[in-house]
């Protein structure tokens, strides 16, 4: 006899999954058909897989050596015998350092993205699942972090410590976590009282299996979206600390210290300025495209 | 209402103190000090150098330099019988530069008293170096609202209106170039293009020109504007035409717009009085921090634009080590988000009734 | 008729040649007072941190405070030498007493300050209880400030005094040939001012550094300071000192500007008269015809690259003496300890290279601590850069590639450190750490270069470009680095005594400036030596000097790399315009700017 109501509550929760599913699915669709954005998917593909294989790449189709430096042949320009889009300041081939400098770049902003969103979501299902003094507690952090202007903040962090690419990503992350936990917070507080969460609860599951099993699901589309200007955002960011002084330094290659060393060579070597300036801006475009697509595509109002 | 603004303003002070503390902490964890930076210089003896470092009070313990900078440190080492040297001390060395005599008396009076320390290297009260560039960098920020918002509401409602269309199209991806592209690369090619190299049509740096006097008024001076306020705006533009495009396209599908159509009003007029003035609730919290991101934005464009704001400043100070300078330019920072996020909020209650607790 | 239209057209070409003529004339001569134009100078750096001569402590600052008040001596711009009688000089003669020790100064009896008061000793006695006092902060000093007491690091002035308004004494320790430069580490200031302003409370002057004189004396006076912006002063034509009678400029100005590559173009845009060009751009002045109505002058400057090694073990650093000043025995460092390796490491890089590829052809080689124009340069000194025979030197200092694989390091076979220190350190690898400053491109390639090198006989370098204020610093004042690059400018003309730079008594770890913690005993006797020669005989010390820089080289705690080639560039119109590899800006109140732009 007891049983009843609760099958008849799973039936409830078992129908809002099943509307979960085909919204992704209709989603997946949307997104294949958006010629805009799977152009920008495929773009930053490519780039990402050129970055992952730079040093295969580099070793066997190029067959240079991309540290090392060859003073008597430098600021060779695009086209040059041996190197297809020249050499830097030191003589070494610049496509070589490129694609390092994207492994640098493109990792430091997706891990540094999908890091600060895994803190994001944890810190707010948390605080927005218990609320209480867990959450005034969280609340006050976010609120000193977010007061404070970010730069401000990255700016004396990174002077301070001097930090590598690794402890530049766990920076960037503890700088970046806050849009995330608001956003999962407050879904958290709303969807902490519907249906399928009581039903879990009188299932007898245990509160992080609610949390991370049937609470995360339902934000993952708006984190997402965030992931993808979160990731943008970061590569700007560091290219603009490389060209404060802070950052990425020497002898580790990055598209943004590239770019601002070649700051003052637009005279005599153009191409050193252009290109890593071309990809940033490429990525970061293509990023702002896949989450506008990502966006319309999840739109459940929007009509096919 | 009131009752609303000071209960927000309470909640306020913890947040102050919670940015004071980290922001003093993570200058503890700096590996240099700024007697180094300062005294690089082969004439400078030992016992000086322990001077300046007793003076500036870089030895002690962290906590100590937080109160200290907090509350002062009159009340740590202080003088009973009218000497001029300290006889007491608490906390701290009676003799902190190891001379062999009692150092002077404590003076610093802490920033709760007014008193933000001096700056190590201009020798200066860290609010007075900050005032003389704060108007500089509000000037710009109110420019660039004034530049950003309208244009960026304009494009984000016609987009809207016009949705599919080419113009949707074409305004989304420029809108979203301008922002994409690393803002000091885009401060260099304005300056390149359209400064004297190429085009001369724009000064190339500064607030206004260099003749004595001072600057004349903003309208004068309204050219030396323009470049920084375009790079400034550019991200701005772009995430407000976005947001807003959003926002009515909200609003478009709500069933009140739906009736209203339905009832036979003209287009136009249920797109604004509608659509448009409800996208203005949330817009209202945005303002807050859109306001502090240009303050933290403009520190590049400042720099290259040889604006004379507080940008630059930070700059520097990080670099030297400055640490007054620092926590000066954190504080004042902060207690601008702080009544930047509070002036969202009110508008935000003013706007939607529903929102007064 | 006809006769009169003669008469006229003669009158007339008369006119016209006159025009032509006399305006001639008239440019080597100026437009008058305060129609010269205003000049305009960049300022790639922070703001002056003051306007008190007494507090300058960079370089921002000196640049206004030197148009404030006179020096006691000032040096020559054609040659270079300190000599009487100099415009913007105090002294009219000076001369030693036969011990040497005694040093009168006569002072000029016609100058005044702009509001009418003479300058007298007094300006002088004032600054020097004020430094004295401890109240203020000003790090250029010392000689003053620690009174020769008997220890190394002391001061050589024992008093100073004024017998009379025009006339000042001063009382050195020993008769010391480098000490006379100091006296003019002093600078002048308007006592009657001062004692007004402040009295002997020293310290308050402190409270507003950035406090604008009143008084002055100068070609420029009257400051106006626009914070980030500008400062700017105008002609003062109470100005005696000036070559055409008057003062010519209207107004000197730095300017702020981001970098000076920003710079560059504004000066290329006409916006800037004057401009010390970078190493990057100076090719483009020689070369570009765009450029070429520029007017340039070329000298060797001051300012030299060296590369540091480490003496001394990084993991302990300790001071060179101890308190009673006695010599404290250095641990030698593991790698660096070893004159060959040092010395092969001078031999393994390609300076050449260097100079073409990154600073394009703009720099002097050099093997010593001096430029070549000093008087005491030793020109017999050559680093060879050959990669074999810097092999031959790891081999013979026990560091060998035991295994003729190019991509690991050597290791240690009866090395010194092994040898001498630790026996266990046999078999350890050759690895090294370089550091250089972060924020100077040029350092960063040359680092990534001297890696590149090194490793290619056989190190292993770990090259890092750290921040200068929180790492590189530390590191290098802290004596805990390996291998370090930096460079270096001081004004000229060259000091030859290097007794700050290798002596034991500025080995002290965080403040000295003998970083390497370098040590050589003959090399303490020369240069003690050589600043008490009698009668200071140019020749006998020039004898010691071109030893000591032998010595230098032999031992190598440096490797020193080049003198930079210096450019200044200013408008095609400007005017009397005549510079030394002294200065560039002595004779400003004679400059006239023609046809300002806009």
């Amino acid at each position: 006899m007891t049983a009843q109501p609760s099958i008849a509550k799973i039936g409830a929760s078992e129908q809002e999954e099943i509307r979960t599913k085909s919204l992704l699915q209709k989603a997946l669709y949307r997104v294949w058909h958006d010629r805009l954005t799977m152009g920008a998917i495929i773009v930053i593909g490519i780039l990402t897989l050129l970055a992952i294989l730079a040093p295969f790449i580099t070793n066997q189709i190029l067959q240079v050596e991309y540290e090392k430096p060859n003073l008597r042949n430098n600021y060779a320009p695009i086209g040059e015998p041996g190197h297809i889009l020249g050499t830097d300041d030191l003589g070494r081939d610049h496509l070589a350092r490129l694609l390092y400098g994207g492994q640098v770049s493109l990792g430091i902003a997706f891990f540094a993205a999908i890091l600060a969103i895994i803190i994001g979501i944890t810190v707010g299902v948390i605080s927005g699942y218990y609320g209480g003094v867990i959450d005034d507690f969280v609340i006050w952090f976010i609120t000193t972090l977010d007061s404070v202007p970010q730069l401000f903040l990255l700016l004396i962090i990174s002077a301070v410590l001097s930090p590598g690419p690794l402890s530049l990503v766990l920076i960037l992350a503890f700088l970046g976590w806050i849009g995330a936990t608001r956003i999962v917070r407050g879904e958290t507080f709303s969807l902490r009282e519907r249906d399928f969460t009581l039903a879990a609860r009188s299932m007898g599951a245990s509160d992080w299996r609610i949390m991370f099993v049937h609470i995360v699901p339902n934000v993952a589309s708006l984190l997402i979206i965030s992931l993808t200007s979160a990731i943008g955002g970061l590569i700007l960011t560091e290219s603009a600390l490389s060209f404060l002084g802070f950052g990425v330094k020497a002898p580790t290659p990055s598209w943004g210290n590239m770019l601002s060393g070649g700051i003052d060579l637009l005279r005599r070597a153009p191409h050193l300025i252009f290109v890593p300036g071309f990809l940033i801006s490429l990525t970061v475009f293509c990023l702002y495209l896949i989450g506008d697509g990502l966006r319309d595509a999840f739109d459940p109002r929007i009509s096919d | 209402m009131n009752k609303f603004i000071i209960r927000r303003l309470i909640q306020a002070i913890p947040t102050f103190f919670g940015i004071t503390i980290l922001s003093y902490f993570i200058i503890a964890a700096a590996p240099g000090d700024p007697v180094s930076i300062l005294t690089f210089n082969p004439k400078m003896s030992m016992e000086e150098r322990q001077q300046l470092a007793a003076r500036l009070g870089v030895n002690d313990p962290i906590y100590i330099q937080y109160l200290r900078w907090l509350v002062g440190d009159d009340w740590m080492r202080w003088d009973t019988n009218g000497d001029g040297l300290a006889d007491r001390a608490i906390l701290i060395p009676l003799d902190a530069d190891s001379d062999g005599e009692p150092d002077p008396p404590g003076e610093r009076r802490g920033i709760l008293r007014g008193d933000f320390g001096r700056s190590f290297v201009y020798r200066d009260n860290p609010l007075k170096l900050i005032g003389e560039r704060l108007p500089a960098t509000i000037e710009l920020n109110i420019a660039t609202l004034l530049v950003s918002i309208p244009l960026g509401l304009t494009i984000g409602i016609l987009a809207a209106i016009w949705r599919g269309r080419s113009f949707d199209q074409s305004a989304r991806i420029l809108a979203v170039v301008g922002d994409s592209v690393p803002s000091f690369l885009m401060a260099f090619g304005l300056i390149m293009i359209f400064g004297a190299p190429t085009l001369n049509l724009l000064p190339m740096g500064g607030q206004c020109a260099p003749v004595r006097g001072g600057c004349p008024p903003i309208y004068q001076r309204l050219e030396y504007l323009v470049l920084p306020t375009i790079a400034l705006s550019l991200g701005g533009i772009a995430g407000w035409s976005r947001f807003m495009r959003a926002a009515m396209l909200d609003t478009i599908t709500s069933d009140y717009v739906r009736t209203a159509k339905a009832k036979g009003l003209n287009d136009r007029i249920v797109w604004f009085r509608h659509s448009a003035r409800n996208a203005l609730i949330p817009m209202a919290t945005f303002l807050g921090p859109t306001f502090v991101s240009l303050l933290g934005g403009a520190t590049i464009i400042e720099t290259i634009f040889s604006w004379p704001g507080v940008g630059r400043l930070l700059t520097q100070s990080v670099t030297a080590q400055d640490y007054p300078v620092i926590m000066a330019s954190v504080v004042i920072g902060s207690v601008l988000t702080i009544v930047g996020f509070l002036i969202s909020d009110i508008l935000y209650a003013v706007f939607d009734p529903r929102i007064r607790l | 008729m006809k006769n009169f239209s003669k008469w006229l057209v003669l009158g007339l070409c008369l006119v016209l040649l006159g025009t032509l003529v006399i305006p001639a004339f008239a440019q080597d001569e100026g437009l008058g007072a305060g129609e010269g134009g205003i000049i305009i100078t960049g300022n790639t750096g922070d703001d002056p941190a003051t306007f008190n001569p007494l507090l300058a402590n960079d370089s921002a600052s000196f640049d206004i405070v030197q148009w404030l008040a006179p020096a006691i001596f000032t040096i020559n711009p054609q040659t270079g030498e300190s000599e009487p009688n100099i415009a913007g000089g105090l002294a009219e003669s000076w001369s030693y007493d036969e011990t040497g020790t005694v040093l009168t100064i006569n002072l000029r009896q016609d100058l005044a300050w702009n509001d009418g008061t003479p300058i007298t000793a007094a300006d002088y006695l004032y600054s020097v209880d004020a430094i004295r006092s401890g109240q203020i902060e000003n790090s250029y000093a010392s000689a003053f400030e620690t009174m020769a007491d008997g220890t190394p690091a002391g001061g050589k002035i024992v008093s100073v005094e004024a017998p009379d308004p025009y006339t000042v004494v001063v009382t050195f320790s020993e008769a010391d040939c480098v000490a006379f430069e100091s006296v003019n580490d002093i600078a002048i200031v308007p006592s009657h001012v001062y004692q007004e302003l402040y009295g002997t409370d020293y310290a308050s002057m402190m409270d507003d550094p950035r406090s604008i004189p009143t008084v002055s004396f100068g070609p420029f006076k009257d400051i106006e300071f626009a914070p980030a912006q500008r400062v700017s002063l105008i002609a003062d034509q109470s100005y005696p000192d000036t070559v055409l009678g008057y003062v010519s400029p209207e107004e000197w100005v730095y300017l702020s500007v981001p970098d000076e590559n920003v710079e560059t173009e504004r000066f290329i845009a006409g916006e800037i008269s004057i401009l010390a060009v970078p190493s990057t751009r100076q090719n483009d002045f020689r070369t570009d015809p765009a450029l070429a109505d520029f007017q340039k002058y070329e000298f060797t400057g001051n300012g030299f690259t060296f590369f540091a090694m480490n003496t001394a073990d990084p993991n302990n650093p300790q001071p060179g003496l101890d308190e009673q000043g006695n010599l404290i025995p250095q641990t030698p460092h593991p790698v660096l300890g070893d004159v060959l390796v040092r010395r092969a490491i001078t031999q393994a890089v390609d300076m050449d290279a260097i100079i073409e590829g990154i600073r394009d052809g703009n720099g002097l080689k050099v093997a010593t601590h001096t430029i070549p124009t000093s008087w005491v340069y030793n020109p017999d000194l050559q680093y060879k850069f050959d990669v074999e025979a810097a092999k031959a030197l790891l081999d013979e200092a026990g560091w060998v590639d035991d295994d003729n694989d190019p991509a690991t390091p050597r290791v240690c076979q009866n090395c010194l450190y092994a040898r001498e220190v630790d026996p266990s350190f046999e078999g350890s690898p050759l690895e090294l750490r370089l550091r250089v400053p972060e924020g100077g491109e040029i350092a960063s390639q040359m680092g990534e270069f001297f890696k590149a090198s090194l490793d290619e006989i056989g190190f292993s370098t770990d090259f890092q470009a750290i921040d200068w204020g929180s790492a590189f610093l530390p590191e290098l004042t802290g004596q805990t680095f390996d291998m370090a690059l930096l460079s270096w400018s001081l004004g000229l003309p060259v000091d030859p005594d290097v007794t700050d730079f290798y002596t034991p008594a500025v080995d002290v770890p965080g403040a000295g400036f003998n970083f390497t913690s370098f040590y050589n005993e003959e090399l303490n006797q020369i240069l003690a030596e050589a600043r008490v020669v009698p009668g200071c005989d140019p020749e006998a010390r020039k004898e010691l000097y071109l030893r000591a820089q032998e010595i230098l080289f032999n031992e190598a705690p440096y490797y020193y790399m080049y003198v930079s080639q210096s450019m200044t560039a200013v408008q095609p119109n400007l005017q009397n315009w005549n510079p030394t590899p002294y200065s560039r800006i002595w004779d400003t109140d004679a400059w006239v700017l023609l046809d300002q732009p806009q």
